[in-house]
Formats: C-alpha cells, structure tokens, sequence
C-alpha cells in the first residue's frame, strides 16, 4: 500500500510518516504544491494525505487534479480548525474524508485504513483480527463465529481498537474520536472506560480473548498478545 | 452637573457679588448726592429767610413754619458771620419720636436787627435709603438672572447642539465594528477641531484594535502548527517499547497539557474570528431541530449524569444564521446546561414565540451573574473546563445583536436568548 503524504511542515511529516511506515505502509512525501502534483502525476497511490494550507497552492485543487484523472486514489484532506467552509469544498470534489490539525495519529491511521477498506476491497469489508470478525457495512460483530451484541460506540471502537493494533491509543483520542470535539471534561474519561469494560466483557463473554491492554494512566493498547488476566 | 449650571452658578456668584458691591457703591453715591442737595436747599431757603426779613421785618410771617425748621430769634449783639452746618436731633411733637435734621446756623444783621437763624430740613433715614437701594438691587438681580437662564437656555440649545450630536455619534460608536466614525461639521470652529480630533484618534484606535486583532488570530494560528508537532511526537514516543510507568506518567502529563494547550487555542481561533466576523454565509436555521439534534449526540453525556430533559416548544423557532456559528451556539449552551449540573438533575429547554430559554439545576454561582460571560471566567477554579463557552457565546450573541440573559433563581440556572425570527441578518 502506497501513501502520499503532502505536508509543508516538516516535523508534522515525518510523524505521520513514521507512524504510517510502523503499520507496514510505504509512505511518499511531498512538502509543496508543485511537488505534489509532479508525484501525483508520475505515479499511483492508494491514499493521499493533502494539507490544503500549502505555500505555493490550494491543497483543494490538487484534489481536483486527482480526481479529473479518474484516480481510484482516496483522499484525506487535512485543515486548519473549523475551517467549515474547507471542508464542505473538500468534500464537494471528491476528497473521501476530512481530518483538522492538530489530529492523532492514531485517528489518522484509522481514517487511512478505512479508506483504504472502502476504495480496495469492495464487496470484502470484512476486518479480521484473529477470531474476530467485524463487518463495517452491516454493523455486525462475530467472536469464533458468534454474533456480539454492541451498541455503535463500541462498534467505533472496536475499529478503532483494530485500526491501532499494538500501538498505545491515548484516552483524549478515544474520546474524541467517539464524540468529537466537545466532550472536553473529565468526564469523557469515564465514558472511555465505560464504554471499554462493555466491549471487553461482551467480546471475552463469546469467548474471544481480552486483547484490550490497558496502560498506566495513559491509555490503552489493543495487543496481539493477550492481556495478563 | 451640566456645564450649562456649572457656568450658571459662577454667574451667580459673580452677579451677586457685583449686586453687593454695587448697592453699597449706590448706597454711598445717593448720600453725597442727597448730603449736596440738602446743603444747597439750606441755603436756598437761608436766601430766601433773608430777602423775607429783609422786606417785611415781621418775625410773624414765619410762625406758618414749622419750628423745627426754621427758628429765628432776635438777639442784641453781633458775635460773626460764620455759617454752621452740622447734624442735629430734634423730638417730634406730632410723629412722637426723634427726627435727624440738617441745620444750618447763620448770624444775620438785617434792617439794623441781630438775628440768630436756624434752617432745618429732615434727613432722609438711612434705613429708608438702605430698604430702597436693596430692593432696587433685588429687582436688578433677578431680572439680570431670569435673562441669563432665557439667553443661556436658548445658546446651549443652538450653540451646544453640534456638541450633543458629536457626543450621540461618539456613544454610538462601536469600535469593533471597523466602521469609520464620521462627525458632521458646523459652524463652530472648536466643535470642528473637537470633531476632527475625535475622528482622529477613533481611525487610529480602529487601526490599532484591528492589527490587535489580527495579531491574536495569526498568533493562535502560528502556535497550533507546533503544538501539533508536540502531540504527534508524543503519540510516537508513547509507542517506544520499554517505557516505564514514570516514563509513561511524564509524557501523558506533558501530552494532556498539550492537548489542553491546543483545545484553548482553538477556542481562541473561533472566538477571534467571530469578533474579527469572518462567519459570513448565512443559512436558515430551524432552532428546535438544532437543538434536537445536539441533544441527540450528547446523549451519552446526558445519560451519564442522569439528567432529564424536558423539551417545552410552543412553537418553532425559524432563524437565519451561519450555520457553523448556530451550531457552536446551542451547543455551548447545552453543554453548559449539561456541564453544570447536579447528578439527577433536570434541563427545560422552552421556545415561545422567538424566545428561547434553557433552565438547568445547579449550585448557585459564586461569581457576579455578568463574569460568567467574561473571558476565562471560571466559578470553579479547578474545574476542566476552558472557561471560553460563555464567552464565545456572548459574541455569537453580539455578533447578530441578539439579548441574551442569565439569571439565577431557586436553585436554577437560566438563559433567555431572544432570536431575531424577521429579516435575515448579515455579519
């Protein structure tokens, strides 16, 4: 899987590279206008990741090179906050999703991943991770083939879980990426754990194991490796 | 105190002065002026005594006068002919008191008798002349003030009119609003220099907020680029194998600061750019839908204090707003609603006709009602919260100049808004 990342700050780059390259991607990047549409011109990617602030060009007329090409490429378009207006024309030419800086990279892994799912295997949504199986358009959930009960919280979650496989997922990016932006108090906090003992009883009641490690004040990590009990 | 009774108080001062003064001077000027006449009608009347004694040499042709006014009396020897005028007393038979007279004493030879003569004339009372000359000045006084209050009435009304509209178009003003302030010209030459000064200072007090202004929003920019950058290396730090729990209690501090950090920012952006009105499209916007659906999505966090709803709408309320700013609105609201509240607490959330009032239970506020909408205004000072809700509220609300009210009573938090349902409005 190929992804190209257009960013013009440097740093943020090379983060979202690394942490895309950990997942096994290959990652491209381009750090302006120019050079983004060279490479979207020159080759395939499975995902582009564009920041639509660029110095020399609108991150939005690159997609709309792309797409005028007829490219079977997603695209994630990255703004400034509540930049509303953005996101409406981002949509509008095609881009597939829509993520505001500062975003988590784990929120941006799983948007990645699931763009990828739609745009590359149609017809096979389904996402395994050893006994369990989750099937994104139909909303169900099997542990060794039998049904899971969850609520579309914990459904996200579980995505989410998956999308991050063994990587440590921070409370405030569960949070938000469940309820957006204005759960802001403590209290989400709360919700995170409350929603994540649910999923975790009704997945190890089916009798999957507990993959769902947590850690020291931090937050969580959905392991391959089962959990001590 | 007006400037008008400011300068009519000085007046008076003065003009009282002035009176006093003058009715001394009056005072002073009439007893020379009467002292000489009285000197001169003396000897007006000591001529005449003369020529009658002189004719007839009857002393009975004087008995018609009075005694205290002329007493002549024959004597053997001749002593001068010096005249003396002095001040004398003399009881009245008839009035039954002391009268003052001014005499004048002469010696006279006439016809080859002696005579000593004595002429009189009453003095006119000092307390007389005093009564006339204060109640010349009394009358003086209040017509000179009843004039001045007309002519100073009617110049404030004409002269100081340019001035009251200086000052409406001032107070009117408002300097965010990056309107020019233009003030008309007229007549008077220092209200145009007032005028052309004003002007100046408000261009340059709207150039300065407006720099301010976007100084703030460039700096909440600039600074959410590295706060990211922060975030995300963290995030990548966190995946490092072989952390240890105190590795993991310092980052996760440094990351939850962070995110605070970037959430506050965020905040600010919004805020700046609406006061800064950079919401410009305008959409209609169904407030019971809107209001629906965010109660919808915070379900969760409603469901969680156990708080119940009750949704009172009479009516709908159809308004026209930017949407992006709507949302934040009513959201902040139900937030701050939800935020607020006791644990099994309760949200009435009633629109009548374009009011919109949201009522939540929950403990009385420390601070003064109008801080909570001030920026970083915080009742609990621990609590999590930004402290911008409020505030960005306030200026959604100002924005779009819709009244908006808090009030506290029996134990219950209350904000009305009432929502402009006619025309649409632009930023």
């Amino acid at each position: 899987m190929k992804i190209l990342i257009i960013e013009d700050e440097e740093e943020l780059l090379n983060s979202s590279k690394e942490y895309l390259m950990s997942e096994g991607y290959i990652c491209e990047e381009a750090t302006t206008f120019k050079e983004g549409i060279e490479k979207i011109n020159l080759y395939e990617y499975d995902c582009i990741v564009a920041d639509i602030g660029l110095p020399d060009g609108n991150g939005l007329d690159l997609v709309q090179e792309l797409k005028s090409k007829l490219s079977e490429t997603g695209v994630i378009i990255i703004s400034a906050k509540n930049a509303l207006e953005d996101k409406i024309a981002g949509l509008d030419i095609g881009a597939d999703d829509y993520l505001t800086k500062p975003f988590h990279l784990s929120e941006l892994n799983a948007r990645v991943k699931s763009i990828l799912r739609r745009r590359k295997f149609r017809g096979n949504k389904e996402i395994v991770f050893k006994e369990i199986r989750v099937f994104p358009d139909t909303f169900q959930t099997f542990a060794n083939q039998r049904p899971v009960a969850l609520t579309k919280k914990e459904f996200d979650l579980l995505i989410y879980f998956i999308s991050n496989q063994n990587k440590i997922i921070t409370k405030e990016s569960i949070a938000e990426h469940l309820w957006g932006d204005y759960i802001d108090t403590a209290d989400s906090y709360d919700f995170v754990y409350t929603h994540i003992s649910n999923l975790r009883k009704k997945l190890v009641e089916q009798g999957s194991n507990d993959y769902i490690q947590t850690v020291y004040r931090v937050g969580y990590k959905f392991g391959g490796d089962e959990a001590p009990r | 105190m007006k400037l008008l009774d400011k300068t009519n108080l000085y007046f008076l001062g003065a003009s009282l002065l002035i009176v006093c003064l003058g009715g001394i001077f009056f005072f002073l000027l009439f007893q020379v002026i009467i002292d000489n006449d009285l000197t001169d009608k003396l000897h007006e009347r000591k001529d005449y005594v003369v020529k009658q004694l002189t004719r007839s040499d009857s002393l009975l042709l004087f008995q018609q006068y009075s005694a205290n006014t002329v007493s002549i009396l024959a004597v053997s020897g001749f002593s001068n002919d010096i005249e003396v005028i002095s001040d004398t007393t003399i009881y009245d038979n008839v009035e039954l008191k002391s009268i003052s007279y001014r005499q004048l004493a002469f010696h006279a030879q006439i016809n080859g008798n002696n005579y000593n003569i004595h002429i009189r004339r009453a003095l006119v009372e000092q307390k007389d002349l005093i009564k006339g000359v204060v109640l010349l000045e009394v009358f003086l006084f209040l017509a000179f003030v009843t004039i001045l209050n007309v002519i100073n009435n009617q110049l404030s009304r004409r002269i100081w009119k340019p001035f009251y509209n200086i000052l409406d178009t001032i107070s009117n003003y408002k300097i965010d609003r990056a309107e020019s302030l233009n003030l008309h010209r007229n007549s008077i030459t220092e209200f145009n220099e007032l005028a052309a000064a004003i002007e100046k200072m408000s261009a340059k007090i709207n150039q300065e907020f407006s720099i301010q202004k976007e100084f703030t929003e460039n700096a909440s920019h600039e600074i959410q680029t590295p706060l990211a950058i922060i975030k995300n290396k963290m995030e990548i730090l966190l995946q490092y194998p072989d952390l240890t729990e105190e590795h993991l209690s310092l980052i996760k501090a440094m990351y939850s600061a962070a995110s605070r950090l970037s959430k506050l920012n965020e905040a600010l952006i919004i805020l700046s750019r609406i006061e800064n009105r950079q919401f410009h499209a305008v959409s209609d916007i169904c407030v019971n839908d809107l209001i629906d659906n965010r109660l919808e999505s915070l379900e969760e966090l409603i469901g969680m204090k156990k708080i119940t709803v009750e949704r009172n709408y009479t009516n709908k309320i159809n308004t026209k707003m930017n949407p992006f700013l709507a949302d934040i609105l009513f959201e902040n609201l139900i937030i701050n609603a939800i935020k607020h509240n006791y644990s099994s607490g309760a949200i009435v959330i009633t629109t009548e006709s374009n009011h919109l009032s949201i009522i939540n239970t929950g403990e009385a506020p420390k601070s003064e009602p109008e801080k909570l909408f001030q920026r970083f205004a915080k009742d609990n000072q621990k609590s999590h919260s930004l402290g911008l809700g409020l505030s960005i509220v306030k200026a959604i609300c100002e924005t779009y100049l819709l009244p908006i009210l808090y009030t506290y009573e029996e134990k219950r938090h209350k904000i009305s808004l009432k929502l402009t349902t006619k025309e649409s409005l632009k930023i």
